[in-house]
């Protein structure tokens, strides 16, 4: 199968890699940039773990192809903080404990990150829906909805 | 999970319709359309579906757009994503139906991908054909797979695999056309007669031709609408069932009606006796209670996905009295 040469825009630098046609995204971020942060679960698209953002929606890694994602800008868990400073929502999920395992952190957190976006003050049941795709297998969705309500208290307060 | 990687293909990229009608063509080896890839890589992963070559059509500009005009109503290109449909605002606005379909159709990151076109050209689903080579090692293939029994209905002389698509029912309720186009043809059928009920192969489509649009007739004035999808678990299972009805409204009075379900059998189904009870009775309880059984004397449900027929009627007897009274009233 012949490899072909492409660029990924990933967490705002351009990547040159040679690809296969039947790479996904996700073994293109994990096995070719070594960007780990972005997990393989069901790799069928039912558990969220691969989720990362792809023109700034959440999308699964897993389910797109590595020559279907060029052009689009590409953000991963490793995109999200600004050098050593965490952002928000990471620094609320270390804050409330939502981090058990960690297997599911870097798509909740994605995925957390485009509802803040899209909606300033999401609901719990708002919250919820937008994180129905993100499996978390410790169970532990309390804390972890208590830390995306903590970030959109938070800029309630400063506002 | 090495055995869960993606096979072998080569992959095309065609920029415009032309090119993509003659690539598939002259490919003389099974092609597979690759909009927004959440079913088909899943079955290519699994092994449900043997592709030597895969077609990205989301390079074709045409297949790209949503286009409204209030004499011609909606024009939605196949690989239009399900989110894109969700926040156009003329849907949420005028075709708030369609909105809950296409928002019920998995979870976020899955309808940020998946697209219109591939649900309605979703294939049939099976708890026994949508498994991994693996498992089908241990058992004979059933005629999904080219083999010569089927495990849901034992003793059944084809296919019964269950069509799944949420949106399918609410298109089939506003009355909406598919244009399909082939290598110098182009026909545009009625939703509802482009599903064969044949397991094997649920579509009516030919081997050189794709759904290229979705069309949707303006809607007329005093059509009141709702959807209701019910599965096992919220986002991540297919549906129990899924209903969506339309109704032209004189007061209390039904003046015409439109029920569509699907995920309950093989083909999405319109209980046309029950439209027909409906039109011109007031609605009450007894009227609503009427159409149901009416409804479900039409109905033939699986079991299947983890649901079983006798639990499937009762899902559905509890859904079409709520939506046909909700929407009565809305």
């Amino acid at each position: 199968m012949m490899k072909k040469l492409i660029e990924l825009h990933v967490n705002g630098e351009v990547h040159s890699l040679a690809v296969k046609p039947n790479d996904t995204l996700l073994d293109a971020l994990r096995n070719h940039l070594g960007l780990v942060g972005t997990k393989e679960g069901c790799s069928v698209g039912e558990c969220g773990a691969c989720t990362v953002l792809l023109n700034r929606r959440p999308a699964l890694s897993c389910l797109t192809l590595a020559l279907d994602a060029v052009g689009m800008e590409i953000t991963t868990i490793e995109g999200v903080s600004q050098g050593e400073a965490l952002d928000p929502i990471q620094q609320a999920f270390v804050d409330y404990g939502a981090v058990q395992c960690g297997f599911c952190t870097p798509g909740m957190i994605l995925t957390a990150k485009e509802l803040l976006e899209v909606q300033k003050h999401p609901s719990v049941d708002e919250i919820k829906h937008a994180l129905s795709g993100n499996f978390c297998r410790c169970t532990g969705y309390t804390k972890i909805v208590e830390a995306i309500e903590a970030v959109s208290t938070e800029r309630r307060v400063k506002s | 999970m090495n055995n869960m990687r993606l096979p072998k293909f080569s992959y095309h990229e065609p920029t415009s319709l032309g090119e993509l009608l003659s690539i598939k063509q002259e490919l003389k080896e099974e092609c597979a359309l690759l909009a927004g890839g959440t079913d088909l890589l899943p079955m290519l992963k699994r092994r449900n579906r043997i592709a030597a070559h895969v077609l990205n059509i989301k390079r074709i500009p045409e297949l790209n757009t949503i286009s409204f005009s209030e004499e011609r109503g909606f024009h939605i290109g196949c690989a239009v994503t399900l989110r894109d449909v969700i926040d156009h605002p003329v849907v949420s606005e005028k075709y708030p139906l369609l909105a809950q379909a296409a928002g019920a159709v998995g979870f976020n990151q899955l309808r940020n991908m998946a697209t219109l076109g591939g649900n309605v050209c979703l294939d049939n689903k099976c708890s026994y054909f949508n498994q991994s080579a693996f498992w089908w090692k241990s058992r004979p293939d059933c005629f999904k797979r080219g083999g010569d029994r089927c495990y849901v209905v034992k003793g059944g002389k084809e296919c019964f695999s269950l069509s799944a698509a949420d949106t399918v029912s609410a298109l089939m309720v506003l009355d909406a056309d598919l244009l399909i186009r082939g290598p110098g043809n182009e026909r545009r059928i009625p939703v509802k007669d482009f599903y064969t009920g044949n397991g094997r192969k649920p579509h009516d489509l030919r081997e050189e031709e794709l759904v290229a649009a979705i069309l949707i007739p303006p809607n007329g004035r005093g059509w009141k609408q709702g959807f209701l999808k019910k599965s096992a678990r919220g986002s991540v299972d297919f549906s129990i069932a899924s209903l969506s009805v339309r109704l032209k409204m004189n007061g209390p009075v039904v003046e015409d009606a439109r029920i569509a379900l699907n995920g309950v059998s093989t083909k999405p189904v319109r209980p046309i006796e029950a439209e027909n009870y409906l039109k011109g009775k007031k609605i009450q309880y007894e009227t609503v209670g009427h159409a149901t059984e009416t409804a479900l004397k039409e109905i033939k449900p699986l079991s299947l996905i983890g649901c079983s027929a006798f639990f499937r009627r009762h899902v559905i007897r509890a859904m079409f009295e709520d939506l046909v009274s909700a929407v009565s009233r809305a």
